[in-house]
């Protein structure tokens, strides 16, 4: 578990991040979204142990990763800029990471390798973006860290290097019981990876939550009736949007589908359609419904 | 505190790996061009101008680069953004990548030193050169201390700097700032301090000032600053720079351990992200930058405090506010905002010129110095006038002899023979160049030998180990030596005891005991005629080695004979059959040789096929070609002496 308190990083006097408090959980996927420049990379650059913070503590297991040996083995971390020392090869960053991780899976990475077709002789300065990028992740996923933290990594990877990462990391999580962090600012990315999701704000956690709860209890409703009608027809609902076309309403609830369906149904509608919710609608209102505009945000 | 425990040797090893192209080349060349120095040297000199320094040469260019590129090298990482990243999630701790780093740079260096100690000591195996083992030994001790001090403030440097360039800087200021402010201020209160010989007059308190009795002395005053300082600082200073310093040795050592740890403080608490700027904070920005004007604030603003011209003093300014826009521009890459810098600059100024008045060399004492006669503590004197070694001087210490060389000193310089002698006070010792004629001399040496314990004049460098005995025929590059125990031991008793020459061994030949102490290399002149093993060795040696050294001579002479500009001198000494030396530069100190030139060309090419025999009496003749000396030896000298015939006749005619 991973418990970020009261944190607090500026740069040239200027806040990143003000108070910041989070929790991330064992065994979970953490996605953390925000707009550029929201503090993402510096949290994780922060959690890592790159940067000090200026107020606030990073407990990883209940320890301070910051220059923590100990804790860092369990640690990897892929920056959104990645870096290779020039003229080094697969191999030859792989001897770097086993040298300084004492569980790195060597024939694991050379499994990925192979199904990725990289060529681990060839100097990694010769490779694509993308390439670089496999790289990257293949490296850390050899480590076996339990924590693993990725900025932005998987934006700008093809659609079926991205699965097959994904697969990975699910076959990881399996296996070895690992938690994973990853930052993008596109929700789309991180909708069917992530368990949890955080949004960041103005130098702190603005939202958070589970995305299966968050799913579940949240549901677009179409609905008309015969006789005109507004809001007000539904008091014993949590409405966060609402909108009337014509005789036909599209609204937003808080509840669980079975309750809602089941009081709506009693209602007698003429239309009664629950739609799915993309996570980024999911956003949308529950930012309006705290009173920020999500497009300012995100 | 276990600092190994903090060592990663993984790390150490990837690190060194990742950089080894560039690594091997900054430790690999300084002994490789050390070594070809060291050969070069040693190949065209003798024994004895085998100094500490000498074989340092390309210490003095390698001390401010290479550990400054090896800090560089091995720390790189914090300048970078993406490496800052890499590095700083790695599970490694900033005390481990400091200490590791530290470690890893330290024992490049330490194998660097030692490569090229083992590069010169395998040249004297394959060459047969003599080197003491000693002079090796602290070769090694110096220069692995100095090496490892810069090293460590590179790190210091490293830890507190942006990006490589204000790392240089800051380097830069922490090997010669404080050094330089020291000497400067030392100067200062000590206005004669490295203005080599000044007058000084010895006299008692109320004495009227008599500017006849003065004489040229120096004060010695070693500051014992840092040695990469005092290799460029003692020198534009004007006081002598050895390198063996022991307490210079010392400091760098306890300052080397200081700024490890103030390093590693500054390393731990070090804001990673500011890479790619100079200083996290403006302040120190510019604080730094006035700094690095204060050398420069010092000597312009003591030129424009002579100056009277207005011009100057307004274009030194402008220099100076130049140099503002240029150091942002290097460090930065970028032009600060020019009303604050300008700001900066006229508050740097307001700063700096107080303090280059303070410092104003320019105006330095040059007057006469006054010493008091009750202030006189001591002195010290050889009473060998050939002898300028202060190392075997007399130390005179009895009152009634230090009232008599005092009131000789009173009455100022007299002409006659140059005497060094050391005058001591309290607070400090006067090189003394006294002229003194033959008879006060006399007296002095005579009121001495009563007072004092005079010792045998070798004994103090006596005692030190000799390692060394040789000789030579006539010219350095026909020397023969010896590390032979017997034969060392046996010259250095036979001078221990004064042995008088035996007139028994015909050949006589002036040979050097050599002894190396404290950074010195020193010779002491010891006859061949004083032992029968000595002279039995020499005998031994010419016997085997005076054909070969003929042939050597005679091949060298006919290769250049047929050149016909060639320019013929004679050589200064010519052996006559009791093998015993004569000087005959002053026989023909009046003699042009010019006008003979031609006749000594016709003879060496007349009698050039004779066999030269370097054991019977034999004259040599010097010729030059392009600037280059050749020699050619004869033993026809009475053929030799008949073209001077007439000159000679000449020569005597117009001196009467």
């Amino acid at each position: 578990m991973i418990q970020i308190k009261n944190l607090t990083k500026s740069f040239d006097g200027k806040p990143v991040l003000e108070h910041l408090n989070c929790t991330i959980h064992h065994h979970c996927i953490y996605g953390l979204v925000g707009a550029n420049g929201s503090g993402k990379s510096t949290l994780l650059r922060l959690i890592n142990g790159i940067l000090k913070q200026e107020e606030g503590e990073i407990l990883v297991e209940k320890e301070s990763a910051f220059d923590n040996e100990k804790i860092k083995q369990k640690m990897v971390f892929v920056p959104d800029d990645l870096f290779f020392y020039p003229s080094y090869t697969i191999s030859d960053m792989a001897h770097f990471y086993q040298a300084l991780y004492p569980t790195f899976d060597l024939a694991y990475l050379q499994e990925l390798v192979s199904k990725l077709k990289l060529n681990p002789e060839a100097k990694i300065s010769s490779f694509s973006k993308g390439m670089k990028r496999q790289c990257a992740l293949i490296l850390a996923l050899a480590t076996r860290a339990k924590y693993f933290f990725f900025d932005e990594t998987f934006d700008g990877l093809d659609p079926v290097v991205r699965n097959f990462f994904k697969k990975q990391l699910a076959k990881q999580m399996e296996e070895d019981d690992i938690t994973i962090v990853m930052t993008s600012h596109n929700l789309r990315e991180l909708e069917d990876v992530c368990d949890n999701l955080g949004l960041l704000y103005k130098g702190g956690i603005l939202f958070e939550s589970d995305i299966s709860t968050i799913k579940t209890n949240m549901h677009k409703v179409q609905i008309s009736f015969s006789e005109d009608f507004d809001q007000k027809k539904f008091p014993d609902f949590e409405i966060l949007s609402f909108h009337k076309v014509g005789s036909v309403a599209s609204m937003i609830i808080k509840d669980s589908e079975n309750t809602a369906y089941q009081k709506l149904k009693k209602m007698k509608p003429l239309i009664l359609d629950f739609l799915p919710l993309t996570l980024e609608e999911v956003f949308i209102y529950e930012m309006e419904a705290l009173g920020y505009e999500f497009n300012e945000i995100l | 505190m276990n600092l190994m425990k903090f060592f990663n040797r993984n790390y150490m090893i990837e690190n060194l790996k990742k950089s080894k192209a560039v690594l091997a080349f900054l430790i690999g060349i300084v002994p490789i061009v050390s070594t070809f120095i060291y050969f070069v040297l040693r190949s065209h000199n003798n024994i004895l101008s085998i100094q500490l320094e000498s074989i340092s040469a390309v210490h003095y260019v390698g001390i401010f680069l290479i550990p400054l590129l090896l800090s560089i090298s091995l720390f790189d990482y914090v300048y970078k953004k993406r490496s800052v990243d890499f590095i700083g999630s790695m599970p490694l701790s900033r005390k481990t990548i400091f200490i590791t780093n530290t470690i890893a740079g330290s024992l490049l260096l330490m194998a660097m030193v030692l490569l090229s100690a083992f590069g010169i000591w395998l040249i004297n195996l394959l060459m047969d050169f003599i080197l003491p083992g000693r002079m090796l030994l602290d070769y090694i001790v110096v220069w692995t201390c100095t090496y490892l001090f810069c090293f460590i403030l590179a790190n210091l440097a490293m830890s507190i700097s942006g990006n490589k360039i204000t790392q240089v800087i800051v380097t830069i200021l922490l090997f010669f700032l404080l050094p330089f402010l020291l000497q400067f201020s030392y100067m200062k209160l000590n206005p004669r301090y490295g203005t080599g010989y000044y007058p000084i007059t010895i006299q008692e308190e109320n004495q009227q000032e008599n500017q006849l009795n003065s004489y040229l002395a120096t004060s010695v005053e070693h500051l014992n600053l840092t040695t990469p300082y005092r290799m460029i600082g003692e020198n534009l200073f004007g006081t002598s720079f050895q390198l063996w310093d022991v307490i210079a040795t010392w400091k760098m050592v306890i300052l080397s351990i200081g700024g490890f740890f103030l390093g590693l403080f500054f390393f731990q608490k070090r804001k990673m992200e500011h890479n790619e700027i100079t200083f996290s904070s403006l302040r120190i920005h510019n604080f730094v930058k006035t700094l690095t004007l204060i050398p420069v604030a010092v000597v312009l603003g003591n030129l424009a405090i002579e100056n009277n011209s207005i011009t100057l003093k307004v274009g030194f300014l402008l220099i100076l506010l130049g140099y503002y826009y240029i150091y942002d521009l290097l460090t930065r890459r970028t032009l600060a905002d020019w009303k604050k810098t300008l700001i900066h600059f006229c508050i740097s100024i307001i700063f700096l010129f107080p303090l280059a008045i303070l410092l104003d060399v320019g105006n330095r004492n040059n007057r006469e110095e006054i010493i008091l006669k009750e202030d006189i503590k001591g002195y010290q004197l050889s009473l060998n006038t050939e002898d300028v070694n202060p190392i075997n001087y007399v130390e005179v210490q009895n009152q009634e002899t230090i009232d008599m060389i005092t009131s000789m000193l009173e009455k100022g310089n007299q002409t006659g023979i140059q005497h060094q002698v050391i005058l001591k006070t309290k607070e400090k010792e006067y090189h003394i160049l006294a002229y003194w004629n033959k008879e006060d001399f006399t007296k002095v040496r005579e009121q001495i030998e009563k007072t004092e314990k005079v010792p045998n004049p070798n004994s103090l460098l006596l005692k030190n180990k000799m390692y060394a005995f040789s000789f030579s025929f006539e010219y350095g590059d026909l020397e023969f030596v010896t590390e032979n125990a017997k034969i060392v031991e046996e010259a250095k008793k036979s001078l221990l005891e004064n042995r008088s020459c035996d007139t028994k061994y015909k050949l006589n030949q002036k040979g050097y005991l050599y002894a190396y102490s404290q950074g010195c290399n020193q010779a002491i002149v010891v006859d061949s005629c004083t032992s029968s093993i000595l002279s039995e060795y020499v005998q031994d040696i010419y016997e085997k080695e005076s054909q070969k050294v003929a042939q050597k001579l005679k091949k060298l002479t006919r290769t250049q004979l047929k050149e016909k500009n060639m320019t013929i001198l004679l050589s200064s000494y010519y052996m006559i059959e009791d093998h015993s030396n004569i000087d005959y530069n002053h026989f023909f100190s009046t003699i042009s040789f010019y006008q003979k030139e031609m006749e000594l060309m016709q003879f060496i090419r007349k009698y050039d096929q004779d066999s030269f025999d370097i054991t019977k009496s034999y004259i040599g003749i010097t010729g030059y070609l392009d600037g280059k000396p050749y020699l050619y030896y004869t033993n026809r000298i009475q053929e030799f002496m008949d073209i001077f015939d007439d000159l000679l006749e000449v020569d005597t005619d117009d001196i009467n």
